[in-house]
């Protein structure tokens, strides 16, 4: 480890800049930056276009990726992400809701305020749901709150659909832009939720690391060593739903990308949480950046939502953690 | 060296369980500084009373009372080890120990003093049963000796189940190093023919009650060994020990 102090850092910083700046410059029109002062066609694109996009791609990876992160050391279990737990259709169920009572498309500027606010409130129930259908007496039983939180997730897509085809015009489309999630409605104010709470986020939960890592002993274990468990449940819980909640109402449902990049810094990293959630931050940040270049140039012109591209990979990388996890608790008799 | 501090007196202590009393009027002052074996046969109630004294579990009647100078958080007053670890998550053996908010040199010595260095940097869920069962062991010996000597207590439940012969005296002698600096030590075990000779004294508790409480040859009578045990033998006590003598099976 070359920096003790922040394993990792460094390098994802770099990689985060890198990602950036390609999000910026390629594109069906490809930007050269030492033209751009010539091409007076050129600044509407980077100013209107690709920077809000990009950053909103930033926020949105960085803020799906920490609540990713929080919620598997939370539940103790390398399976958690945010759409697999209900939490994000609870909140695209929220924001759809507000949306078809008649806040207007969501291109519409202001309408991200109260749009973010109804999915965030989507995400509580949900989440509120969810452990409480997965509670085995005291104990939250994991596999019970995977399969509560599948139910949960198909019931609100349902109702994203239903939503949306009364709502009428444009309805098949919204449909896919919430269930698969996309990054191409960005505008300038898209940004404007996650740019205030992630960097709020990022100071409040920045001594959290012994804290989750003594959690990981379990609940008993953990407060013998003088952690108020119930207490970093309750606001680790809240704050994962609160960035998947506005992570979802400005991209819509991008699923395994929470699972994806804290489980990749675990093998980079090793198992400690320390530095785990401004790591997942970045990394979040730069694989979200990266992916949603691929779904603008894979098709270019077409495109194709970022959410399909992240489940296409994610998808597999479930199913192999899963045999994993499977493979070692038979292993333990467990 | 002289042992200073309080003893930890239990006054009428009382558990309910869901069919039967977990504990029942339970009296006892239990000395610090000193090799302390809670025994009994399984259900006999050892497990509940160190949930008690770790403040896991609120007793349902009667007090503790942990003399003064004690702190008030439960973390600075006690470390516990109990029957059963939950812990799942890849960390190292070190990282384990180093989870009772020791660096990484303490964890290792931790690790040293059971004889498992070794493994320091193996990934805990790789462990064997026995070795898992000793990384924790080593956490809660750290967590102990951040505590001071005049107030800390250490419980420990079966730490000595599923360990060889050698790892088994290995954690007998870190306990024994506890006490003799003035720690309180109660150590929960079913390994009579191990844990007897290292006792001062045991609290032997039957069917949730205080049965009785006093040196090993006093309290291991052949009539309890008979009557809770189904064995036939004796406690033979000798200069710096003694050791458990079984005939057979009780007829």
């Amino acid at each position: 480890m070359a920096n003790a102090r922040a394993p990792g850092l460094q390098a994802l910083s770099v990689a985060f800049l890198f990602a950036f700046g390609a999000a910026l410059l390629l594109g069906p029109v490809p930007l050269r930056p030492w033209a751009l002062a010539e091409d007076p066609a050129a600044w509407p694109i980077l100013w209107e276009l690709r920077l809000p996009r990009a950053l909103l791609a930033a926020l949105v990876g960085a803020a799906l990726a920490l609540a990713g992160a929080l919620l598997q050391a939370l539940l103790r279990n390398p399976l958690a992400d945010p759409a697999l737990l209900g939490v994000s259709g609870g909140a695209a169920l929220g924001a759809a809701a507000v949306l078809s009572l008649g806040a207007g498309a969501l291109a519409s500027g202001l309408a991200v305020v109260p749009v973010a606010g109804a999915a965030f409130l989507g995400a509580l129930l949900a989440v509120a749901l969810v452990l409480r259908l997965g509670q085995r007496g005291t104990q939250l039983d994991l596999s019970g709150v995977l399969l509560a939180g599948v139910a949960i997730n198909t019931l609100c897509g349902a109702g994203v659909g239903l939503l949306m085809m009364l709502a009428g015009d444009g309805g098949l489309r919204s449909i896919t832009f919430w269930l698969f999630g996309s990054l191409a409605n960005a505008h300038w104010l898209s940004p404007l939720p996650l740019l205030i709470t992630l960097p709020l986020t990022l100071l409040l939960t920045r001594s959290w690391g012994q804290a989750l890592d003594q959690y990981q002993l379990g609940d008993r274990e953990a407060a013998h060593h003088g952690l108020a468990v119930g207490r970093v449940q309750r606001q680790g819980l809240l704050v994962a739903t609160l960035l998947t909640a506005l992570a979802v109402a400005v991209a819509g449902i991008i699923g395994f990308l929470g699972l994806m990049v804290p489980q990749g810094l675990v093998r980079w990293f090793g198992p400690s949480h320390r530095h785990r959630l401004p790591q997942a931050a970045l990394a979040g940040a730069t694989l979200l950046l990266l992916a949603d270049l691929l779904a603008r140039l894979l098709l270019a012109p077409a495109e194709l939502p970022v959410g399909m591209l992240t489940a296409l990979l994610g998808g597999p990388f479930f199913l192999w953690l899963l045999r994993r996890q499977m493979s070692h608790s038979r292993a333990d008799g467990a | 060296m002289t042992i200073t501090g309080a003893a930890l007196t239990v006054q009428g202590v009382s558990l309910s369980g869901p069919r039967q009393p977990r504990l029942r009027d339970l009296s006892v002052t239990l000395p610090r500084g000193q090799r302390l074996l809670l025994a009994g046969p399984n259900g006999a109630g050892k497990s509940s009373l160190l949930d008690v004294l770790s403040g896991d579990v609120a007793p349902s009647a009667g007090t503790l009372h942990w003399g003064p100078g004690t702190p008030a958080p439960w973390a600075e007053r006690r470390a516990y080890l109990p029957q059963r670890n939950a812990l799942a998550h890849p960390f190292s053996a070190a990282q384990v120990v180093g989870l009772a908010g020791v660096g990484t040199r303490e964890a290792r010595d931790h690790l040293e003093e059971l004889g498992i260095k070794d493994w320091a940097e193996q990934p805990y869920p790789t462990l064997s049963g026995g070795l898992r069962r000793l990384v924790h062991m080593a956490r809660v010996l750290a967590q102990l000796d951040r505590l001071a000597p005049e107030v800390g207590w250490g419980f420990f439940d079966e730490p000595l189940a599923n360990l060889d012969w050698r790892f088994a005296g290995r954690v007998l002698n870190a306990l024994e190093r506890r006490a003799a600096v003035g720690y309180g030590i109660l150590l929960a075990a079913h390994e009579l023919n191990l844990a007897l000779p290292w006792a001062e004294q045991v609290l032997l508790l039957i069917g949730g009650r205080g049965e009785a409480f006093g040196a090993p040859a006093a309290v291991l009578t052949p009539e309890r060994l008979a009557t809770h045990w189904g064995v036939r033998g004796h406690f033979e006590a000798r200069e710096g020990g003694g050791r458990l003598v079984l005939d057979g099976l009780d007829p």
